[in-house]
């Protein structure tokens, strides 16, 4: 539950920094918030169905793809004089927020390796089906799903249903009203 | 287009809160498939990295 709850707050941020600070996500951010998402996927099966491998398997699958995504966007903007720019966004703590993606998705791939090697949370001898949800389960769930709802809307209010452009400036569908 | 990758990983977790696991690796696995398909449609721009 700590890792569904935990990968909410970085979703969140982003939230904040593109209503609050008004900087609009480039498409590899949203490619990371993809990623992010995926990642509370495999928690929240973890949740739902019991603890699993293939469960973690899916987290590890998200976090590498999403720290891909991050390195790449790291990589696009690392060379001094670089035509790209010094930076997609303001810093946060010193670090951009595709810098924190790729901290954060490594930082899960070895959590969740810390927790795979805690074998006895692995109940194998129960088959994996829906487990009644309690309230703070049901809490974070509901808390993921409505951040991905939020990015459906505001992605489609930003980009509709046509590629992203790479420098997103305005709400796309807001301006031709 | 990116919608429709949240629209998957929305999906997903709905087939998560209404129980059915199959589903869930299902969606999942198109969520990421679709993912990488697009992240590689997205490296356009060349690295001009100087080491």
């Amino acid at each position: 539950m700590l890792l569904t709850t935990g990968i909410c707050i970085p979703v969140i941020g982003a939230y904040w920094i593109q209503f609050i600070e008004g900087e609009f996500p480039c498409p590899l951010c949203l490619l990371q918030r993809l990623a992010m998402l995926g990642v509370a996927i495999g928690a929240m099966m973890n949740l739902r169905f019991g603890v699993r491998t293939s469960h973690y398997a899916v987290t590890i699958f998200s976090a590498i793809f999403g720290a891909a995504v991050s390195a790449r966007q790291i990589l696009l903007h690392i060379a001094p004089g670089n035509p790209n720019g010094p930076g997609y966004g303001s810093p946060v703590f010193g670090w951009h927020l595709y810098t924190w993606g790729l901290v954060i998705f490594m930082a899960t791939i070895g959590v969740v390796g810390l927790m795979m090697f805690y074998e006895k949370h692995f109940d194998l001898s129960t088959p994996a089906s829906p487990r009644p949800m309690s309230k703070p389960v049901m809490a974070v769930c509901a808390l993921v799903i409505f951040l991905t709802a939020a990015n459906i809307f505001t992605t489609f209010l930003m980009c509709g249903l046509a590629p992203c452009p790479d420098s997103p400036e305005q709400y796309l569908l807001l301006s031709n009203i | 287009m990116m919608t429709a990758l949240f629209v998957l990983a929305f999906l997903t977790m709905l087939a998560i809160w209404f129980g059915n696991r199959k589903v869930v690796f299902l969606l999942s696995l198109a969520t990421l498939t679709a993912g990488i398909f697009w992240f590689n449609h997205h490296i356009t721009d060349p690295l001009k990295l100087n080491f």
